[in-house]
């Protein structure tokens, strides 16, 4: 029987933006498949990791009713992708083998019941929802995703804090070496939710969302947090735990300041880089009066030193970081100027962007030199 | 599925849905259908409509999902399990098959024991057998134990608990499983076509499973074993070529209920397992010393150890049959 | 060069519950029924070596009331019916003398005292009758705790802060460092950020010798 029949770009793009979380290995077998609905014009293809599920919609030209089947996402993508651009393609299902026929070739793949596909669905608890334009969502996550820590024990920091309060969303992310923090003033008061969104999931969204003024809603659930925008429904389970007290890391008081062109200190860090020890990828930084020395070495006893001219005229101080912790933030900030706060040599350092102070920290702790 | 002498363990459990602990120790021989057992109780406590009297209720998305292998909140640990690869290639490592349960598979949790579940009910993971859960394996798990996650069940299945770390078995309910009444498993034998259920019974040692087992197995060898033991015109050296052909565990488990049977002879004019050859065991026990036949049964269980991997299967035979050829 | 981390991990008080009880099950016993107002005695005298637990026990009593004695520690009068007084034997002649006052004041009221020094009310080398007055109520002696106790405690610890403890890294750690409680749990929380630094989600034995190598030097300095 035929499932489906339709332009090869029609089922490539909505497979392309599933094919994301299909993961080679799996517990479950099923999981390393697509699920494929069909009903009419309409086309709903879905794919979880168990963590993270998507669902995405497209048009088609020909869909049999109320039909569905699960199969190998990988081979279905890469049979589609080897297929010449403006070929037209048909699935055929039949015992437990579903056809993919494209002009001269064809394809018999083994499949699973569609009924077998764990899919998640929404839960009841009504959450609390908003509706952010795509761009604002993405730069939000972009702004501090790359601070989430990886497989750290401690579960609740390998992903993003969600947390709505009142009249703002709040975004944190922490690895225990260095925080980022990022705010944005809803249009509404929205009352209070918090969840911890796994890494996958936070990934996942900022490939699909686009930089445009598209709406995404988000629904945050005690148990899960949805994303609907464009022809994608993003359900992410949630991280059960408690996210640490991230406000008593940020400091407040700090006496000494410096602003600097962004990209000076980026360039700067890059060249030093070339001369650093590859293991600790340390980076030392001697800020004295309207200078600020930049300072790699190696195992080579190589140095590599960058001046830059600020203005300062406080205290002196010698301070060490890993210089990766240093350009994530500054590669993902895009303002011109930055500020960074000192307390001691073995304090944190605080990074802000002089006008949105309040909108994004970073908070990175020294390397003991 | 479960069987029909587990009926009121099973009641029991289902009647706790809601209150029972964070860790069941499912423990007991083999053979009584344990791991079944600890399936079928997952299955209902994840299935959406359950029967009244707690079963699972075999048509809802979670039961089908569990019975096609696919719930989402319920893992697997056990010896083979190995995470499926799309390509069918597998696990390529030497160390597969060896019986043992890694820390990598516990670790492999983490993910599924911390965030939230697929269907907003419980979690649920099988460990099974847990006495194949090396050092680090069951440290790992210890360290969940220790840190129980609400909604979290761990569904322990162990034929030797003893084996188990101390420190595990603490942290769990025990529930202990025991041979169904003979009446009992002899019907259910005989439903599973089996002729013979009493002789299969007994060599099981009163385990359904085993015997069945036992009797879809049996191919005569076992009668022929038993026969030449006997016969005094068999040398050491016929009866270890014969007994080389068989697989270890097989001969060594028989030759050790045999020993048990004479022992039991000796003391008590009973047989337990061989029950067939009752009149042999007793002829043989007759004109045993009894010192003789305890000394060659601790034997026999010492060489158990070795039993997955004997140097030399015939010098094995040879070494543990001596003392019964000086017998007869 | 070695990577410092966040005060990120929670600063979760003690709680009598964590304590590893050993021979002092009598010990937390009185303390809970002195916490609830249960205890007949409303004065309480605990005496111990240093690292047997005294600290642990009266901040996991009640923080807010708790008093940690410096040779500048002086008491003021109070309307508050609880005091936890933490190694008496610290204080200076003033201090020791304003505390006498308190605890005559307290004594008229229905208010509860516990305190902690090293040995018993009648060997402290204290103004004498402060020394009396902490010998009328109930004096309890908290024992230190055996070997395979603290390895116990340790683990416990380390559950706490979320890491894991390799069962012969908790050995080691008791053959190679100062064996009272607090010197490991400080050690502990060493540990704990040596392994979050390196990124090592076990506290291993070759992660001790790492870290203890590395703290050697530095407490030297210190």
């Amino acid at each position: 029987m035929i499932i489906l029949k339709t332009r090869r770009e029609r089922l490539l793009e909505p497979l392309q933006a599933v094919i994301g979380i299909v993961e080679r290995r799996h517990t479950l077998p099923i999981l390393s498949n697509v699920l494929i609905e069909s009903s009419g014009h309409e086309l709903s293809l879905t794919a979880t990791d168990l963590e993270v599920q998507i669902r995405t919609t497209a048009q088609i030209d020909e869909g049999a009713e109320k039909q569905s089947v699960t199969i190998s996402a990988r081979k279905l993508y890469d049979i589609l992708r080897s297929l010449p651009g403006e070929a037209s393609v048909a699935l055929e299902s039949k015992d437990n083998k579903l056809t993919v026929k494209a002009g001269k070739s064809r394809f018999s793949l083994q499949t699973l019941a569609g009924q077998d596909f764990p899919t998640v669905a929404a839960t009841d608890d009504a959450g609390i929802e908003l509706t952010l334009p795509q761009k604002t969502l993405k730069a939000l996550l972009e702004r501090v995703q790359y601070a989430m820590a990886q497989q750290d024990v401690r579960y609740y920091l390998n992903g993003t804090l969600f947390k709505v309060s009142g009249g703002e969303l709040t975004l944190v992310a922490t690895d225990g070496h260095r925080l980022s923090y990022t705010a944005e003033k809803l249009p509404q008061e929205y009352g209070n939710a918090e969840v911890i969104l796994p890494r996958k999931s936070v990934s996942e969204l900022i490939k699909l969302l686009s930089a445009s003024d598209d709406p995404v809603r988000i629904t945050l659930r005690a148990n899960q947090a949805q994303f609907v925008f464009g022809s994608i429904d993003l359900l992410s389970k949630v991280i059960d735990g408690k996210f640490p007290d991230y406000a008593r890391v940020i400091p407040t008081n700090y006496g000494k300041h410096l602003s600097l062109q962004r990209l000076d200190l980026l360039q700067a860090l890059q060249r030093a880089a070339i001369l650093s020890n590859d293991k600790i990828r340390g980076v030392r930084l001697l800020l004295s009066k309207n200078n600020l020395a930049v300072v790699c070495t190696n195992n080579e006893q190589e140095e590599a030193q960058e001046d830059l001219d600020v203005v300062y005229g406080q205290e002196a101080i010698d301070i060490g970081f890993n210089l990766t912790y240093l350009m994530d933030v500054l590669n993902h900030l895009t303002a011109e100027t930055i500020q960074c706060s000192f307390g001691d040599a073995n304090s944190s350092v605080l990074i802000t962007v002089p006008g949105s102070e309040d909108r994004f920290k970073y908070v990175v702790m020294p390397m003991r030199i | 599925m479960m069987y029909p002498w587990q009926g009121q363990a099973f009641r029991q459990l289902a009647g706790e849905r809601g209150r029972l602990p964070q860790a069941l120790l499912l423990q007991g021989p083999q053979g009584l259908g344990k791991t079944e057992f600890a399936r079928h109780l997952a299955q209902a406590l994840l299935c959406e409509s359950p029967l009244p009297d707690g079963s699972p209720c075999n048509a809802c998305v979670a039961c089908n999902w569990f019975v096609a292998g696919n719930h989402p909140d319920f893992r697997h640990l056990g010896v083979e399990d190995e995470a499926v690869d799309e390509d069918g290639a597998g696990d390529t490592s030497p160390r597969k098959g060896s019986p043992q349960i890694g820390v990598d598979a516990v670790r492999g949790l983490a993910g599924f024991t911390t965030t939230s579940t697929h269907r907003d009910g419980l979690r649920i993971v099988l460990v099974e057998p847990a006495e194949a859960l090396n050092v680090h394996a069951a440290n790992a798990l210890l360290k969940t134990l220790e840190e129980p996650r609400p909604g979290t069940l761990f569904l322990l299945v162990s034929h030797a608990p003893a084996r188990l770390p101390a420190t595990i078995r603490s942290r769990c309910r025990a529930v202990p499983f025991h041979p169904p009444r003979t009446p009992e498993a002899h019907e259910w034998l005989v439903q599973s076509g089996i002729a013979n259920p009493v002789l299969f019974l007994a060599l099981a040692g009163g385990a359904p499973l085993e015997a069945l087992r036992l009797a879809r197995q049996d191919s005569g060898q076992r009668a022929e074993f038993l026969r030449r033991l006997a016969d005094p015109s068999q040398s050491l050296v016929q009866l270890s070529e014969f007994v080389a052909r068989l697989p270890v565990p097989e001969w060594l488990g028989w030759l050790e209920r045999w020993a048990h049977d004479l022992v039991a002879q000796k003391l008590a004019g009973e047989t337990r397992y061989h029950v067939d050859f009752r009149d042999l065991s007793a002829r043989v026990a007759a004109h045993a010393d009894l010192y003789d036949l305890l000394a060659w049964e601790r034997t026999l269980r010492d060489a158990k150890r070795l039993v997955h991997h004997p140097l030399n299967p015939r010098l094995l035979a040879e070494s543990l049959l001596v003392p019964l050829l000086a017998m007869r | 060069m070695r990577q410092l981390v966040l005060d990120i991990t929670p600063g979760e008080p003690p709680r009598l519950e964590d304590f590893v009880t050993g021979r002092n099950a009598e010990v937390i016993l009185a303390l809970r029924q002195w916490a609830e107002g249960r205890e007949g005695e409303r004065f309480i005298y605990l005496w111990g070596s240093p690292g047997s637990g005294k600290t642990h026990l009266l901040r996991a009593l009640a923080l807010h009331r708790y008093v940690a004695c410096t040779a500048d520690t002086r008491f003021k009068p109070d309307p508050h019916p609880l005091l936890l007084v933490d190694d008496v034997d610290r204080l200076s002649p003033e201090g020791a003398e304003s505390l006498f006052h308190r605890f005559n004041e307290r004594r008229d009221e229905d208010a509860r005292l516990l305190a902690t020094g090293p040995c018993p009310p009648g060997q402290l080398a204290l103004l004498p009758d402060l020394a009396t007055r902490l010998g009328w109520g109930l004096v309890l002696r908290v024992h230190a705790l055996e070997d395979h106790e603290k390895i116990t405690a340790l683990e416990t610890r380390a559950a706490q802060m979320g890491v894991r403890l390799a069962p012969d890294a908790s050995r080691y750690i008791l053959t190679h460092w100062a064996r009272d409680t607090g010197s490991l749990f400080s050690l502990m929380q060493e540990l704990n950020r040596w392994s979050l630094s390196t990124h090592r989600p076990m506290i291993t034995v070759p992660l001790v010798r790492e870290a203890l190598a590395a703290l050697q030097p530095q407490t030297n300095h210190s």
